[in-house]
């Protein structure tokens, strides 16, 4: 059986088991549910932003579309040359910060921005492959004219002639960095990624200028989940992004990043200041708890325990109210412990008046300590009030130790359970009386195991008895010592006794004659 | 007092509890701090597109050194500045690179960039290394300077070989004076060694060009070879107009214009041109297949020369780290010379001051491709 422990810390124990279940469930749901809820908001305000950015750079990239358009409605084709030389006189492109050059079907330039005009005649078929189809095309490289990082767009015109357009990268810079001046997320980053990974707009301007590959930079990338999110790890740090290819130029992706512990960090946040109020409530209701079960639990339960401690059997507890916190349970078990002592004060009253109206001596030994509890009137005429002394000195003459012939041993069995009453006649070296004895093992009213001894005087009867014995002998002896023979018959007629002379006469010794009808 | 301390266990628990929550979302372990290693490139200047192979390949050779565990346990970390092809650039960027502590700076991209960045890089203590300059002005110093590159000296050596070797009498030099140490160091070494005549043209590619007035110059005297000492756009640009001019000698190259880019730029008229290199176009390596490989992986293009040679470097002084016997640029010198390497690019070592000991290829173009015609 486990040791018992102090209710409130049974109750400190429920408590603390419930705030572990009850707290990191309601973590987890609510966690669950926020993350879910964050999770939507990211994946729609980004969506959104992404699908914005991506439609300012394609109108950024593609504003030569209208001129090149107007340039193939008005082109002759059977004078070339005459749109050529509008082109280059117009400085259109050179006015936007662009640089633009025009290849025959052969690759050879066939027109060229002004500054470069010693490029003439040149083959650039190896730079810029042929095109087929009339769809443009971009590309992205490092311009032999300007030296800058430029964004190719090859517009096919008549006659196999190909316009490259090249458009310098910090064209997007201002466009750009306008738009993510409305930063929805700490940390937050906008990128666009060619298809071999190579930056083609970034806010760090380094890599844009260097043609940086940050494709191999997000390491531990993770394909994307239903919501588009996808992760990956860059200079250490996990960022959480989506990405959207754009239709044209096709295989360039855009990225919206955000640190994960930017999202994560929300969610805390959230979980934090929902949870707090449960922790608040659950505080208070702790504490709450801990006042009313003290003042009205345990205080009064000590009260109670420290009066029926201090409590005489015969005084009855002493308890106000107040000491019980003025609860009805607790002065109800009170009144009930007053009740039940006063029964067990009457009982024991009456228990020892009729013990005290025996014409015995009846004492009461502990079992253990042999100190007397009781000792009836009758006993303390003849021993005096002997209670709480030792029963083998208060009983006895002389006596340092326990009487040999104590019989504590021939009442109780192997398990130390009383088993019964044990009878036996002895002569007691205080009185010299003799007393027929009665033991019996019992259980005190403290619950103390305890002899009680019912002891008889049986002097008078032992001097009779004695007194019978010796005029028998004498009888005896008479009839033994007279010559005739003499045969004594009870009332029935039966031989009682035979002397010697009588055996004679009758053959039959006393005993075999004993009982024999006369 | 068993009854205080079951109340506190209690109303420490929930701190607790988030405590321990906290912690487990957040990163608390450690690793050892990187080994820094400054790379300092043209990338944006004239002839940048040879810069990102540069970077790219040295970016695959710190990838790859820290998936096998980098040196010893500690990481290697790049750090990539773009020197911009002009002397600003070149300062910022080493001054930059000092300022992060970096225990080597990679770089320059030419010899003039080189040369402006060795006393500022030396005198801070810091390694120079490079596979790019190969000017003589840092020819057998016994000096915080160490180079997989051949020098100028042994360039003019093996090209005289080669002229003599095409009963070539007369070549004409295009020197492209924006890397004027490299082309008038090459130039030295040429006239050093070669019996021939020889003819210089220069022109600055920082600046504005007259190709009218340089080809007309280079044909002037009617020369059996030109040779170009410009880098791949202007090598490109240059063989176009010679041949829209009529030349039908021999066109060599030299190593600054040994990148795929010469091709482009050059349209068809490459074909036939001699590029003396040290790069084995023939390279049938298991180790360079692989890197080539990875390189197409990582970065979606081939293996070139540029890119072959800062992998190559980066693989050597990771080695030399590994082996290093302390923190200093000479203990890292030491480790350096004390080794031989076969590389991805053949075997190589260096010599007492640094300077590599390696073949020199003849390299042709051939059908728009390179081929090895072997060691000079």
């Amino acid at each position: 059986m486990p040791n018992p422990r102090p209710l409130h810390i049974k109750i400190n124990r429920v408590f603390f088991l419930v705030a572990l279940v009850l707290f990191p469930t309601i973590a987890l749901l609510s966690g669950l549910v926020e993350y879910n809820r964050i999770r939507a908001e990211y994946s729609a305000a980004m969506h959104t932003r992404i699908t914005v950015a991506q439609a300012l750079i394609r109108e950024e990239l593609f504003r030569t579309d209208s001129l090149v358009a107007s340039i193939g409605s008005e082109l002759d084709p059977g004078h070339p040359g005459t749109i050529l030389s509008r082109l280059i006189n117009s400085r259109f492109f050179e006015l936007q910060g662009d640089t633009f050059f025009v290849l025959d079907p052969q690759g050879i330039v066939a027109a060229i921005s002004k500054p470069y005009s010693d490029y003439m005649g040149l083959d650039f078929s190896s730079m810029i492959p042929a095109q087929a189809g009339r769809e443009r095309l971009v590309r992205y490289y490092q311009s032999l004219l300007t030296k800058r990082s430029v964004i190719a767009i090859q517009y096919p015109l008549e006659n196999g002639n190909i316009l490259v357009v090249e458009r310098p990268l910090d064209k997007f810079i201002p466009i750009m960095a306008s738009f993510e001046e409305g930063k929805r997320y700490a940390g937050e980053l906008f990128f666009v990624l060619s298809t071999a990974g190579q930056t083609i707009y970034h806010p760090d301007r380094t890599l844009m200028e260097t043609r940086y590959n940050l494709g191999f930079d997000l390491k531990e990338r993770t394909a994307p989940d239903n919501d588009g999110f996808f992760s990956f790890v860059y200079h250490g740090h996990r960022f959480i992004a989506q990405r959207q290819q754009f239709t044209e130029p096709p295989g360039w992706v855009m990225y919206y990043s955000v640190p994960a512990s930017e999202m994560t960090g929300t969610l805390f946040k959230l979980l934090g200041s929902q949870l707090l109020f449960p922790v608040f409530l659950f505080l208070l209701l702790f504490f709450a708890f801990y006042f009313v079960f003290t003042r009205f639990f345990t205080r009064p339960v000590r009260h109670l325990v420290g009066a029926l401690e201090k409590s005489d059997l015969g005084k009855g507890l002493s308890l106000s109210e107040n000491d019980l916190g003025n609860i009805t349970e607790f002065t109800t078990i009170a009144q009930a412990i007053k009740i039940r002592d006063a029964e067990l004060i009457s009982t024991a009253e009456r228990f020892q008046a009729v013990l005290n109206s025996l014409d015995a001596v009846v004492h009461v030994v502990d079992f253990n300590t042999h100190e007397v509890l009781f000792m009836n009137s009758y006993g303390q005429k003849l021993y005096g009030d002997c209670t709480g002394r030792l029963c083998y000195k208060a009983l006895q003459e002389g006596r340092e130790k326990p009487c040999s012939f104590c019989t504590n041993h021939l009442l109780i069995d192997k398990h130390g359970v009383p088993v019964g009453v044990y009878s036996w006649e002895t002569q007691n070296t205080v009185t010299g009386r003799w007393y027929d004895c009665r033991d019996q093992a019992i259980y005190w009213v403290d619950g103390t195991l305890a002899r009680i001894e019912i002891a008889t005087d049986i002097t008078e009867r032992k001097k009779a008895e004695e007194a019978l014995l010796a005029e028998k002998e004498r009888l005896d002896v008479t009839l033994r010592s007279i010559g005739d023979g003499v045969i004594t018959t009870d009332v029935a007629g039966k031989v009682v006794y035979v002397n010697k002379v009588a055996e004679e006469m009758t053959g039959w010794s006393s005993d075999e004659a004993r009982g024999r009808p006369s | 007092m068993g009854r205080q301390c079951g109340r506190w266990k209690l109303l420490l628990s929930f701190p607790l509890l988030f405590l321990v929550v906290f912690l487990f979302s957040c990163d608390i372990g450690q690793s050892p701090p990187p080994i820094l290693l400054g790379l300092a490139i043209n990338l944006s200047g004239r002839g940048g597109a040879a810069g990102e192979d540069i970077r790219d390949g040295a970016i695959l050779a710190v990838d790859r050194i820290n998936a096998a565990g980098g040196i010893n346990g500690r990481p290697l970390k790049l750090l990539v500045r773009d020197d911009r092809n002009t002397p600003e650039g070149v300062r910022a960027a080493d001054t930059s690179l000092v300022d992060e502590g970096v225990r080597v700076i990679i770089g320059h991209s030419t010899s003039g960039n080189t040369l402006l960045s060795y006393p500022f890089v030396t005198a801070k203590g810091i390694l120079l290394l490079t596979p790019y300059a190969s000017t003589n002005k840092l020819n057998g110093k016994d000096d915080l300077f160490v180079r997989t590159q051949v020098n100028c000296d042994l360039y003019g050596k093996k090209a005289a070989i080669l002229f003599e070797r095409n009963a070539i009498k007369s070549v004409a030099l295009l020197m492209d004076m924006s890397n004027a140490d490299f082309v008038v160091d090459w130039k030295d070494s040429l006239e050093k060694y070669f019996q021939g005549r020889t003819r210089v043209v220069t022109f600055n590619s920082r600046q504005q060009t007259d190709w009218s007035k340089l080809i007309a110059s280079l044909m002037r005297s009617r020369p059996d070879g030109v040779v170009l000492l410009t880098e791949a756009s202007m090598s490109g640009v240059a063989l176009q107009k010679l041949t829209a001019a009529g030349y039908d000698g021999s066109r060599f190259a030299t190593i600054w214009a040994d990148t795929p880019e010469l091709l482009h730029y050059a349209g068809g008229d490459a074909e036939g041109l001699r590029i003396i290199t040290f790069i084995d176009p023939d390279n049938n390596r298991a180790d360079y297949r692989s890197f080539s490989r990875a390189m197409e992986k990582s970065f979606h293009k081939k293996a070139t020369a540029r890119s072959s040679r800062a992998y190559e470097l980066i693989v050597v002084l990771a080695d030399a780290l590994k082996r290093s016997e302390g923190q200093s640029a000479e203990a890292l010198k030491k480790s350096l010379l004390s080794s031989e390497y076969n590389t991805i690019l053949g075997h190589l070592r260096f010599d007492k001051y640094g300077d590599v000991v390696r073949p020199i290829y003849e390299v042709v173009v051939h059908n728009n491709q390179f081929q090895s015609n072997g060691p000079i």
